[in-house]
């Protein structure tokens, strides 16, 4: 079964300054057809975590064990950045196509597939538009596509939905749980978002602020397919203020409100 | 306040905020004006000389200016000259530009090979190209190879500058997409370095055009028989006016064209940046 453990990495980088610690002793495992929240503070090491997870960066202490393990098998990362992880120079249809492309699709067969799921998703007006026509929410769904269409066994989330307006990150959390529910990979979803945390995730992962440890790993109490009015149910309202107390101190401290 | 205007009917102008739509009658100069101008301008001059203002010997007139031009087109005069002229602009700009290009994305990607030759470039750039004519004709002698190594010399340094700057300031998350879904070196070249700095790069080609148009005219003035930049030496040696005047236009219009030719090249490459 796909999936990973991350034993008690630890991620610290130098600055003039001196060595910053980033993340300490993180340890968590994640496997099969599941997806894991992160939630945190800003500056909390979320970012830096998914970098690691994508092999991006590497860590400083401790090891990310994936399963298959083998160098050859080891699974594919596909990341989703928070905002400009598309290419402008690209037409909508080969951002989408790009990871294809570096499987070594041919170029027809790569831009079938990414076709297909831009209609899938009510997308394929677009196929031949250039990002900078195309509002943020299109961007970031153009982003989630191209994921999706590289078909890599392991989604990695970093905030996607971040900059974008309360209605419009209803529709595409919605949406993003739709793919998911047809697709079933596994997936880390990074949010400073509770409430997202708590609709798109089978367990969340909260973390404080720098250096970043996890302070909790919560189940969520809520079944599949889920519903957009699902946070609204006593149980994870519970679990939604559970949370919020975990991460109030932290988030005083940074704006300065006493407690 | 355009949130406090009547609503809009359905097929009715749509409302536009007051200051918007001054701005855009600025803006709305006919096309015929520019043209305009330029005729009275020239009719201006040609009377001015024709009731004896200004002396025709300095101020050569219009018509006769153009008369000539005529003439120096016709005998071959300019095909000569304009040829050999855009020959050495050609030149200059295409290896000039294609060695600045290279180098630039190679510093751009190297942080050593940037430490390095970075303070050679900012101390060589400042001077002015021309200047180092007489050095290069020391090693090259005074023959062709000097002017087009001088020429292009013109065209690097802003190509350089420009395709450096494009290069390092790629958003690093173009490359950590790249990287994620397992993008090797020349392909990372090909579909993100390049197309991420072509808008900087364009930009840096317009100015080593304008650059080598600038060193070629010099080049030849100073040292050439041939080319336009010679005929308007010699014309200023022979004190032929007219001639100095139309050679000038000659150059005034290979300049605009080249200049509007490069910029329309780069609306075509860079549609992303409309």
């Amino acid at each position: 079964m796909t999936g990973f453990v991350c034993d008690s990495i630890g991620f610290s980088y130098s600055t003039r300054d001196g060595s910053i610690a980033a993340l300490k002793d993180v340890s968590f495992t994640a496997s099969g057809h599941e997806i894991v929240s992160v939630v945190g503070p800003s500056g909390c090491g979320k970012t830096t975590l998914l970098k690691l997870l994508a092999g991006l960066l590497e860590p400083t202490a401790g090891a990310i064990r994936f399963s298959p393990g083998g160098n050859g098998d080891r699974p594919k990362r596909a990341l989703v950045f928070q905002d400009h992880g598309v290419f402008p120079w690209l037409t909508v249809l080969d951002n989408v196509a790009f990871g294809l492309e570096m499987q070594g699709v041919g170029v027809r067969e790569r831009r079938e597939r990414a076709r297909h799921f831009l209609e899938r998703v009510g997308l394929v007006d677009f196929a031949d538009r250039h990002p900078h026509e195309l509002s943020v929410g299109m961007r970031q769904r153009v982003g989630i596509a191209r994921a999706f269409v590289s078909d890599f066994p392991i989604l990695l989330l970093d905030e996607p939905f971040g900059a974008l307006d309360a209605q419009t990150r209803l529709l595409l959390q919605e949406e993003l749980l739709q793919i998911w529910q047809g697709e079933r990979k596994l997936a880390v979803f990074i949010t400073h978002d509770i409430e997202e945390a708590i609709l798109l995730g089978d367990r969340v992962i909260v973390m404080s602020g720098r250096p970043g440890r996890i302070l909790e790993e919560i189940h969520v109490p809520l079944t599949r397919p889920r519903a957009l009015a699902a946070p609204d149910r006593p149980e994870v309202t519970e679990v939604k203020w559970h949370i919020w107390h975990h991460l109030e101190k932290e988030a005083r401290r940074q704006l300065s409100i006493p407690e | 306040m355009a949130h406090l205007a009547p609503p809009r009917e359905r097929g009715a102008t749509p409302v536009v905020d007051p200051r918007v739509r001054l701005a855009a009658h600025r803006e709305a100069v006919p096309w015929w004006v520019n043209p305009v101008v330029i005729v009275l301008a020239l009719t201006l001059w040609e009377t001015l000389v024709r009731i004896g203002v200004l002396q025709a010997l300095y101020f050569p007139p219009p018509t006769a200016v153009g008369r000539r031009l005529f003439e120096l087109f016709a005998d071959g005069t300019y095909l000569d000259h304009g040829r050999t002229t855009l020959y050495r602009m050609a030149f200059g700009l295409v290896v000039g530009a294609s060695l600045g290009f290279f180098l630039g994305v190679a510093m751009g990607r190297s942080q050593p090979l940037r430490r390095i030759v970075d303070p050679i470039i900012s101390a060589l750039y400042p001077i002015p190209k021309i200047a180092i004519l007489p050095l290069v004709m020391i090693y090259l002698g005074i023959g062709e190879a000097s002017k087009l190594f001088v020429i292009v010399i013109g065209a690097f340094f802003p190509m350089l500058i420009s395709t450096l700057t494009g290069v390092v300031t790629i958003p690093s998350i173009y490359f950590e997409v790249a990287a994620n879904y397992g993008s090797g070196p020349l392909h990372l070249l090909r579909r993100v370095i390049l197309p991420a700095s072509l808008p900087t790069v364009l930009g840096g080609f317009r100015i080593a055009l304008n650059s080598v148009i600038h060193i070629t005219i010099a080049v030849e003035i100073v040292s050439a028989v041939t080319g336009l930049g010679s005929l308007v030496w010699l014309s200023w040696e022979t004190l032929d006016v007219e001639r100095l005047y139309a050679t000038l236009t000659v150059i005034a219009v290979l300049g605009v064209v080249t200049t509007y030719g490069v910029n329309r090249l780069s609306r075509k490459l860079v549609p992303w940046r409309t």
